[in-house]
């Protein structure tokens, strides 16, 4: 019986050592060489100085600091506005369907698109934004080159791009919850507001914690968003841990350090994730109530 | 139908109760009333309006036009919780991630009720309905009888003006439905407030209910007693929707002849037939042996197959089917309605 089961699983199996396991192997063996062009990119022993240059090296904190802030403020916004949106678009509404569709077309572009365009938006001094503030006679906002204030226009670009996948998840949450709950709770005399904080949150909870590990998980590694919109500047202020692991390959060449780079964030992304995934787990029990 | 009711009725009042929406009619000009202890079946088959009544009484829907008004105050135009009525869904509608007990109390934290009043009360019927065992398990974690408890449990701590009940035993199977029966009726007739209890099964308005409403297409076909609605039906319909096994239907060109399985005989084929019965000669298809009884159907020529119930099981082959004339409901055979004059000798 056992090794049936073995058999069954092992295309999915071989599938997942062949993409995850045999890349994540070479990638810790390269994190013990130097392969740069100093090497003549010829891999070469180093033991743990890749792992000790990166314990030193400030940019790498940095970006780390970078990296958790832009995704925890997009996520918590994302999850805020998503979750509205959600409710929203639950509510018997006329066309409802066609704003569904609509809320979900930032999340259908390419963000390499959305990004330029945004770069666009955000342009000092001809971008839209800015010439409506312009218009009202104030000074023009350095939305790409203030480092206190670029962050938060990529954290803004991401939130446009990525709410609707939220939404679209916790839509499919609350219609999974049957109505007569409410029923039941608007005979007992439930205000909207309780109905809300007493039915819809704690049935909903499983798809915001799916929604949280979703997009944790993709926003610890963003890169392509950050790339377009400002590069990682203003002086390296919306760098990510992604970006600078890019740069240390394909513009440094130095692919020992760059391994060791995204092993080094692969490890923040455990962590994070396996604790939503904790909490997740903590909830299963209530999913199993909900089937 | 409303107009004879006296001043200062205290039960449930319906009066003229409509909902439209669209073009269709889901309810049509419904009156009835339902005295306090009192219950009420609404039976119909499924798309008949009843479950849609229950949930304009309950305030869930909002009626097109008409009345409703519960001990003497018009509630039609209120918000559910104000009508203080309790409903007990047909999926019962447990909050899956609440305890029994919790399932029990929200109502009353909602409402602001003090802890010690929800303690108190909560006791009490979780003590009444014999859920102590089951006080800390979710709704999940509970058998289909046990669920159906805790939704009346609920229903029971929310002290109702009003108790409704949907097909409250659809989920259970068929023995636990034939012994929940005179356990819920005692439990209902305890409240001392009106109860109306939609379903479409006829044992169950039948065995539970003080008098039936039958339903069609949103509009009250008869309202009595199970007993008035079998023997002296107003139409076809509610001739055909109460009785197991159903009405028999003898054409007689513009006429039908309506009697029931019971009330008719079998003979030897070619008897003569006494003064003041009628007869058929046909074949005997088969039986169904039931314990107590036979069921046999007979196929006459001209007619759909005819079911006699009766004690012994007649022989195979050929045979005389025959029914006192006083026995045999008139109806008309397009429309359906009952023809005046018919029936008046059914037997008591």
């Amino acid at each position: 019986m056992r090794w049936r089961l073995w058999l069954l699983m092992a295309p999915a199996l071989a599938l997942l050592l062949a993409v995850f396991a045999v890349p994540l192997l070479h990638y810790l063996w390269l994190s013990t060489q130097a392969q740069s062009v100093l090497t003549g990119l010829l891999p070469e022993p180093i033991g743990a100085q890749q792992w000790l240059r990166l314990w030193n090296d400030s940019r790498f904190w940095q970006d780390t600091w970078q990296t958790l802030r832009f995704s925890a403020a997009s996520v918590s916004l994302e999850m805020l506005l998503g979750l509205a949106i959600a409710l929203l678009l639950d509510q018997p509404l006329r066309g409802r369907g066609v704003l569904r569709t609509i809320s979900l077309l930032p999340w259908a572009l390419p963000t390499t698109v959305m990004a330029l365009g945004w770069r666009w938006i955000f342009n000092d001094p001809y971008g839209p934004i800015n010439r409506l503030v312009a218009g009202l006679g104030l000074p023009a906002i350095p939305f790409l080159s203030n480092p206190a204030i670029t962050w938060m226009a990529a954290v803004g670009a991401d939130t446009w791009k990525t709410t609707p996948f939220v939404a679209l998840l916790l839509l499919a949450g609350l219609q999974a919850i049957p109505a007569d709950l409410y029923e039941a709770a608007a005979l007992e005399g439930a205000t909207p507001w309780q109905s809300l904080r007493r039915i819809t949150l704690p049935l909903l909870t499983p798809y915001l914690l799916i929604a949280l590990l979703f997009r944790l998980a993709q926003a610890l590694g963003v890169f392509d968003l950050i790339q377009v919109l400002t590069g990682g500047g203003p002086a390296g202020s919306t760098e990510s841990l992604a970006l600078y692991a890019y740069l240390n390959a394909m513009r440094f060449l130095d692919f020992g350090y760059s391994a060791t780079l995204l092993l080094g964030s692969f490890a923040i992304l455990l962590v994070l994730c396996g604790a939503a995934a904790l909490l997740w787990r903590g909830n299963s029990r209530l999913q199993g109530a909900l089937r | 139908m409303s107009s004879s009711t006296p001043a200062g009725f205290m039960g449930l009042e319906l009066c003229a109760l409509s909902r439209q929406v669209g073009s269709h009619t889901l309810v049509d000009q419904l009156s009835l009333q339902v005295a306090p202890g009192e219950i009420l079946a609404l039976l119909g088959p499924s798309g008949c309006g009843k479950s849609s009544t229950l949930r304009l009484i309950a305030g869930l829907d909002r009626a097109s036009s008409g009345e409703i008004r519960l001990g003497g105050r018009v509630i039609t135009a209120l918000a559910p919780a104000e009508r203080q009525v309790a409903m007990v869904f047909q999926s019962y509608a447990l909050f899956p991630h609440l305890s029994v007990e919790r399932n029990l109390s929200l109502g009353m934290e909602l409402r602001g009720l003090a802890k010690a009043e929800i303690q108190h009360q909560l006791e009490q019927v979780l003590a009444l309905m014999q859920l102590e065992g089951l006080r800390q398990r979710k709704p999940a974690e509970l058998s289909g009888g046990q669920r159906q408890r805790v939704a009346l449990a609920r229903a029971l701590i929310r002290r109702p003006a009003l108790f409704l009940l949907d097909e409250p035993m659809s989920n259970l199977d068929a023995q636990l439905r034939d012994n929940l029966r005179a356990e819920l009726r005692t439990l209902l007739r305890s409240t001392g407030v009106p109860v109306v209890y939609v379903t479409h099964d006829q044992h169950e308005a039948m065995g539970l209910a003080d008098r039936i409403a039958v339903l069609r297409e949103g509009r009250l076909q008869q309202l009595g007693t199970a007993e008035t609605l079998y023997r002296d039906p107003t139409n076809r319909f509610v001739a055909r929707f109460l009785g197991s096994p159903s009405i028999n239907l003898i054409e007689r060109g513009e006429e039908q002849l309506g009697l029931r399985p019971e009330l008719l005989e079998l003979a030897e084929a070619g008897s003569p037939v006494p003064q003041g019965w009628e007869a058929l000669e046909g074949e005997l298809s088969h039986r169904e042996w039931l314990g107590d009884r036979v069921i046999s159907h007979v196929h006459c020529p001209g007619q759909a197959s005819l079911k006699v119930l009766s004690r012994e099981a007649p022989a195979d082959g050929a045979l005389q089917l025959r029914w006192r004339q006083a026995h045999a409901l008139r109806f008309e055979a397009r429309s359906g309605k009952r023809l005046p004059g018919s029936g008046a000798a059914h037997p008591s």
